[in-house]
């Protein structure tokens, strides 16, 4: 028995051995979090560079985006214990809302004394596409129902229509000035100076609407019915394809139906996912449009603008209309 | 709470243990590997590795099953599913003609599939799959206490009717020539890896929770000579394994669960290869 104990507790002495190596070699390199500096998490990408926008030029702030190496949506993120250090150590969390952020509620309790912006408070959301059939009416969702059906039917992709984008801002930057009273006056000046290369974006597309109004399509992402919204396309399906998903072929029949039945001829989908565009496409003659759901992207302050702007370009060749520039 | 944190804190002082999430989740890896060390010993001698396996499956149902009655907290939904499921598949594989690895694959097939057929409707099943990996960072004290409860719930049966399941699974012909209800046993102990499975699995995850179980037993197996070492064996594997891997997930910013898993897997290899030389 000792000599098996022995064996046992050489063994998991080597284990640990070996551990520490590991984590001399590989482990994360401790992060300082002292002095003055005020940490900002952001949950992912658009409220990131909104956020980063907004405290351009001030010095004494870190801005650090929670989900900076995922792509895709979030629905299957998982915290890690970096991404846990990175909340406990964080003065203000800024997050998108409207349960983009299952993985934060997941872990809301450890959160309780933490300051959280929730850039879609007060926000009427579009349904997601678990009701297939959105035409584009707005429903207004009760927020933390605190039931699961509630939550899969709301959808937060609310970034994708400029203008609600634009409210964002406003809101982040509210926050912002009521957690750093300090910083106000130059988190307002970066405000106004972002809503105003909005504005000419909102300005410069303004007449697409009119073009698109009413037209059909079908969107292969949540995120594109608000795009949609904020034209006055018509979205007679919505499907939410995540890479690891399929469509049955019930649904695919269905589709090639609706779209036979209200003439859709553009499908608004992903590049990354855009395997079952192509299909549905193939079968019913449609065109495939693809455009980026802003999930993920380079990481410049005037990422979201340029990117928007491609996505509007894109509608434009839709309409026919040939944009500002070109 | 607040004097365990502080506890904690005294007597472990490393950076790792200054926050809370880090304290719940050594709590609940103390709490949990020691129980699936024990019951991963009866487990491995009864030959059950698949059982409890396809019991990991079910959760997929159970919470399906509990989104279709739409009851509110998934987790009740998916203990009792499971429960119902590992009853009738005890009777089913007593009863069967067929290999007992053949009626346990086919309820785990059939869990599994039924699970992602109502799942996937609407053609998203991403929202689920974090049960698939699970997540023990998240793990909050009233869930910690729960599995408390359920720890000493297994301890004091495994008090009080370890011979009887013992000689259940040694020979049940034998077991009920002694007057052993053979049956209410083997029940009891298959309700009880319900159970446990299913309270876990958030915190360990489908596709790894059956490695927690078998692998501290198995690699126990290898070295132990009687009863009593296997159970001590086992639940230092086990033990060790959740504390070594939850401390280089820390440091390595990688996943709890399969970590935990590595290193129990690593431990069985060690204990085969070290057996040839230790048990006589």
């Amino acid at each position: 028995m000792k000599r098996k104990l022995g064996i046992i507790f050489i063994t998991m002495f080597l284990f640990s051995f070996s551990g520490y190596f590991l984590v001399v070699a590989f482990g994360r390199k401790p992060v300082t979090y002292g002095g003055e500096e005020k940490n900002i998490v952001t949950s992912f990408y658009p409220v990131y560079i909104i956020t980063k926008n907004l405290t351009a030029g001030i010095d004494g702030v870190r801005v650090v985006n929670l989900t900076e190496n995922q792509t895709g949506c979030l629905h299957d993120y998982q915290l890690t214990t970096g991404d846990m250090l990175l909340l406990e150590n964080a003065d203000l969390l800024v997050i998108n809302g409207g349960g983009m952020e299952l993985f934060i509620e997941q872990a809301a309790d450890k959160l309780s004394g933490l300051n959280v912006v929730d850039s879609c408070e007060g926000m009427t959301f579009l349904m997601g596409s678990a009701h297939d059939h959105n035409h584009g009416n707005e429903h207004e969702i009760e927020e933390d129902t605190g039931e699961e059906g509630a939550k899969e039917e709301e959808n937060g992709h609310v970034w994708m229509d400029i203008r609600r984008y634009r409210m964002q801002v406003q809101k982040v930057e509210e926050g912002l000035c009521e957690a750093f009273p300090q910083w106000r006056d130059q988190i307002g000046e970066n405000g106004r100076s972002y809503c105003e290369k909005i504005d000419a974006i909102i300005q410069e597309y303004a007449d697409l609407e009119e073009s698109l109004n009413g037209l059909f399509t079908i969107t292969f992402h949540d995120a594109f019915i608000y795009l949609c919204d904020g034209f006055g396309i018509e979205v007679v399906h919505g499907i939410d394809l995540d890479a690891d998903s399929a469509l049955s072929a019930g649904e695919l029949a269905e589709l090639a139906d609706e779209i036979r039945l209200h003439g859709v001829r553009y499908l608004l989908a992903e590049k990354e996912n855009g395997g079952v565009a192509q299909q549905v496409a193939g079968e019913t003659g449609c065109t495939v449009v693809y455009l980026d759901p802003l999930t993920s992207g380079a990481d410049n302050m005037d990422a979201y603008l340029t990117t928007i702007r491609t996505n509007l370009e894109e509608l434009g060749k839709i309409s026919g209309r040939v944009p500002d520039g070109e | 709470m607040h004097t365990i944190y502080q506890w904690m804190e005294t007597l472990l002082p490393f950076d790792y243990i200054q926050y809370d999430f880090m304290k719940n989740a050594l709590l609940a890896v103390l709490i949990i590997t020691p129980l699936f060390g024990i019951l991963g010993t009866m487990i491995v001698n009864n030959r059950m590795a698949f059982f409890s396996d396809a019991l990991g499956h079910s959760a997929l149902t159970g919470m399906a099953v509990g989104i279709i009655f739409g009851v509110s907290d998934a987790g009740i939904s998916m203990v009792v599913f499971a429960v119902i499921f590992a009853l009738l598949l005890n009777k089913i594989r007593h009863y069967s003609i067929a290999e007992n690895d053949t009626v346990i694959s086919v309820f785990s097939s059939l869990s599994t599939a039924a699970g992602l057929v109502i799942l996937s409707r609407g053609g998203s099943f991403s929202k689920y799959s974090a049960l698939l990996v699970g997540d023990i960072l998240s793990i909050t004290p009233p869930e910690i206490l729960r599995l408390l409860l359920i720890f000493a719930v297994t301890l004091t049966f495994w008090c009080l009717a370890f011979n009887k399941l013992h000689a259940v699974s040694l020979n049940a012909s034998l077991a009920k020539s002694k007057r052993i209800r053979v049956a209410l046993i083997d029940n009891i102990f298959v309700v009880l890896i319900a159970v446990i499975v299913m309270l876990s699995i958030k915190w360990v995850g489908i596709l790894i929770i059956n490695a927690l179980l078998i692998l501290p037993a198995a690699a126990a197996r290898n070295l132990a000579s009687n009863m009593a070492q296997y159970h001590l064996f086992s639940v230092l594997f086990s033990v060790f394994s959740g504390i070594l891997g939850l401390i280089l997930s820390y440091y390595l910013d990688m996943a709890a669960g399969p970590m935990i898993v590595v290193i129990a897997s690593l431990l069985f290899f060690v204990m085969l290869a070290v057996r040839p030389f230790v048990k006589q």
